[in-house]
């Protein structure tokens, strides 16, 4: 099941080994014994292009609201694709991520969840099929043929959601498609579709409906021919080893507390989230289901 | 005044001058604006090359590791991004193929779709170049090879928008052809004035040469001749000697004309004195008479008859002559009695020369016309006439008035007219006859009043043998008839 030059680890190797868990326990040690000696260590916050990583005032508003909120540096850690990000937040490169549920349930034993963000009322999103404005398509079957874009191996809606659409079918992207591409964003699977480098693309529904807000001319050439059901939201996540530090408690908090700040408050809204639920891994079932799906049928 | 005239060889320089020069820019600038637009499409398109060079090698080093990767996204935003530059061209539309011709990504990808196949587009280089310009699209085509490690592994097609080389061209051509036409009108203008200026002692010269045919040869005045140049300075000088020359010889023609009246009246004058003379012997015997039998009643009246008769000849005689000298300060119409007293003064003459006179003069009262002007013509042409008839023959004069004009005219039977009197007296020469011919001033004189009086002379054979010269003059009543006939 080779869909690209990047396969996701998750599908092949779901259980984290014996060895990775053991430098998690060394990792989480290290920090509990030696506080001072971090102290002076910023607190390292990964981002994947889940949301608009292009928006330099979101990042820069996020970076002080944490510093404050969590009364510590933090530091905003920014790559190009999920696996980056993943692959560094399993590793304990970085103290937290947000990430998407996908990698969240790929690396679910060594992963806790921190934090979910609450949009439009609830913990949950969907992913969108979306095409050119004004072409006739309501589901997957009226897309054979297309070239189409994914957003990123890596990630739910812009991959995985297709990815199982057409497993069920028993079919692979690179049979239906006459050509797919990842454009490891999803602002830049709208974009491809609107420019029609694309005919059709998988793309975040949350971050979809934002851009017909901040970039309505990009999103008005594009339309949802589908939408899935609802999913757990992209996650804030960190390594299970580190999940009961201070930091991560700290987080927590920070995050949870976000709507009663003014800067947060700002924060949300340029990510036009109502705010952070605890959450529960429950959340990420239909995701898990997915990824089971893809792997014994794809 | 002549119209103007289509034949450019009658132009007047100082609008064929300019005119000359004008063409003369035109072709210039015609040649200078051919030259500067080639070189100006020369320059735009080396710049062209030299830019969609760089720009194209820029361009392929952004996009070899994505073709090689055939990341589509990565090489759709590298040419999405690079297309909007605007530096040096307009909007350009680029598109990436691979080795096989197919389409990676296009800046417009509606225009050409992914996989879509490019292999016509070596169409617009012919001759296997990497550039070629369209004029008529106003675009330029440029291509390039994306060369990995020896391996062609895909190609770069652009095409430009060139319009605003197009429209520099335009401008530049715009602003040539705006120059050069001010330049043109500007030395058109230019010369102009210049032969204007040197043309102006032409001008000068022409008036003063137009002023002499009215009248006097005015010269022309020192300080223009000074401020002239060198040429011009030589030929009013000239023009000048000439002048005076004419002037005097004005001057001694009017002299002579006066001198030859004189003498024609101081001729008149002593036959006067021997008409005079002739009866003062019998006036004499008369009063001597008177002395010596005036007792006798019979003898003295008839001797105080004699008397009468005498001094009343005389009384006509002088009345005559006076009158003669009295019409040249005392202007009025002419009366009949005016020609017919010219019968006295010539009578001696007449008979001095054993002529047979005719008078016929059917001038009945006034007639506005000078008196002594037509007294003075007739009294020329009358002696003209003596002159030249033989002793014995017939000199024959009559003046009649015919519609709105005068008639005057005299026969002779003598051997008529030399041409250059003919000429003379009718206007053809300009100048009085070589002085000594004893004729050519009275003649002369006659055609210079007629002229005043705007009548004119004929000359032809007349019926009695010799010529007639007949003067023709308007009356002064009659003039604004004749203006408007």
């Amino acid at each position: 099941m080779s869909v690209g030059p990047r396969r996701p680890p998750s599908l092949t190797s779901r259980r984290p080994t014996r060895r990775l868990m053991l430098a998690g326990v060394v990792g989480g040690l290290a920090v509990a014994s030696a506080p001072a000696a971090y102290a002076a260590q910023p607190f390292r916050f990964g981002l994947t292009p889940v949301f608009l990583t292009s928006d330099l005032q979101l990042l820069e508003a996020l970076q002080r609201y944490l510093t404050l909120a969590m009364g510590t540096e933090v530091e905003l850690v920014l790559k190009r694709t999920y696996q980056e990000i993943t692959s560094q937040l399993v590793s304990g490169l970085l103290d937290a991520a947000w990430i998407c549920g996908f990698p969240f349930i790929a690396y679910r034993r060594e992963l806790e969840l921190v934090a979910v963000p609450i949009w439009r009322g609830r913990t949950t999103y969907q992913s969108y099929l979306i095409v050119a404005e004004g072409r006739d398509a309501s589901n997957i079957d009226d897309l054979r043929g297309d070239i189409h874009a994914f957003s990123d191996p890596d990630s739910n809606s812009g991959y995985l959601v297709t990815r199982a659409l057409l497993a069920e079918q028993g079919l692979k992207p690179q049979a239906f498609f006459q050509r797919t591409f990842f454009t490891y964003g999803h602002r830049n699977v709208v974009r491809a579709v609107a420019a029609g480098l694309a005919r059709s693309g998988s793309v975040d529904g949350y971050v979809w409906e934002v851009m017909t807000q901040t970039e309505p001319e990009l999103t008005r050439q594009t339309r949802p021919a589908w939408r899935s059901d609802w999913m757990g939201f992209p996650p804030v996540a960190t390594a299970t080893k580190n999940a009961s530090s201070e930091g991560i408690t700290k987080l927590r908090q920070a995050l949870l507390a976000m709507p009663r700040d003014p800067i947060g408050r700002g924060v949300l809204e340029l990510l036009r989230l109502d705010g952070f639920a605890k959450g529960d891994p429950s959340l990420f079932d239909s995701i898990a289901s997915r990824v089971d799906l893809v792997r014994t049928l794809g | 005044m002549t119209g103007p005239s289509f034949d450019p060889r009658r132009w007047p320089l100082a609008f064929k001058a300019p005119l000359l020069v004008a063409a003369f820019m035109l072709v210039v600038s015609v040649v200078m604006t051919d030259a500067v637009l080639s070189r100006l499409r020369e320059t735009q398109e080396r710049h062209l090359g030299a830019m969609s060079t760089i720009y194209l090698n820029g361009m392929a080093a952004a996009l070899i590791p994505h073709v090689l990767r055939e990341d589509i996204w990565e090489i759709f935003d590298t040419i999405d991004r690079g297309a909007g530059l605007e530096g040096g061209f307009g909007r350009a539309t680029i598109i990436v193929v691979d080795a096989k011709g197919q389409t990676l990504a296009a800046s417009d990808p509606r225009q050409a779709p992914v996989l879509s196949r490019q292999v016509g587009r070596d169409k617009d280089f012919p001759g296997g170049g990497t550039l070629t310009v369209d004029a008529d699209k106003a675009r330029a085509f440029a291509r390039r090879d994306l060369v990995y490690q020896g391996r062609r592994v895909g190609a770069i097609y652009v095409d430009f928008d060139v319009r605003h080389l197009l429209r520099e061209r335009a401008d530049v051509l715009r602003t040539l052809v705006a120059t050069n036409a001010a330049i043109a009108i500007l030395l058109a203008a230019f010369g102009y004035f210049i032969i204007r200026r040197m043309l102006g002692p032409l001008r000068t010269l022409s008036r003063h040469l137009d002023l002499g045919v009215a009248g006097t040869v005015q010269p022309i005045a020192p300080d223009e001749v000074g401020s002239t140049t060198y040429e011009f300075g030589r030929l009013f000088r000239r023009f000048n000697v000439m002048a005076d020359a004419v002037n005097d010889r004005e001057a001694i023609a009017k002299e002579m004309a006066n001198e030859e009246r004189l003498a024609s009246l101081g001729r008149l004058a002593s036959g006067m004195a021997h008409e005079i003379n002739n009866p003062l012997g019998g006036l004499f015997n008369a009063i001597d008479t008177i002395k010596r039998h005036g007792e006798k009643a019979l003898v003295r009246n008839a001797s105080l008859d004699l008397i009468e008769r005498g001094l009343k000849g005389i009384r006509d005689v002088v009345r005559a002559t006076l009158a003669t000298y009295r019409a040249d300060r005392d202007p009025r119409d002419l009366t009949p009695a005016d020609l017919d007293d010219l019968k006295l003064l010539i009578g001696p003459e007449v008979s001095r020369r054993a002529l047979i006179l005719d008078w016929d003069n059917d001038v009945v009262g006034d007639l506005p016309v000078s008196a002594s002007a037509v007294r003075q013509i007739a009294l020329n042409l009358i002696l003209n006439a003596m002159q030249v008839a033989p002793p014995g023959t017939r000199v024959h004069f009559e003046a009649e008035p015919v519609g709105g004009r005068l008639v005057v005219a005299v026969h002779d039977q003598g051997p008529g007219f030399s041409s250059d009197a003919s000429a003379m007296l009718s206007g053809g020469a300009s100048r009085p006859a070589p002085l000594g011919d004893g004729t050519g001033l009275g003649l002369w004189m006659t055609r210079r009043l007629v002229h005043d009086l705007n009548g004119y002379i004929s000359v032809e054979t007349s019926p009695i043998g010799g010529a007639v010269v007949r003067v023709t003059i308007p009356l002064a009543a009659s003039e604004e008839m004749r203006d408007v006939a």
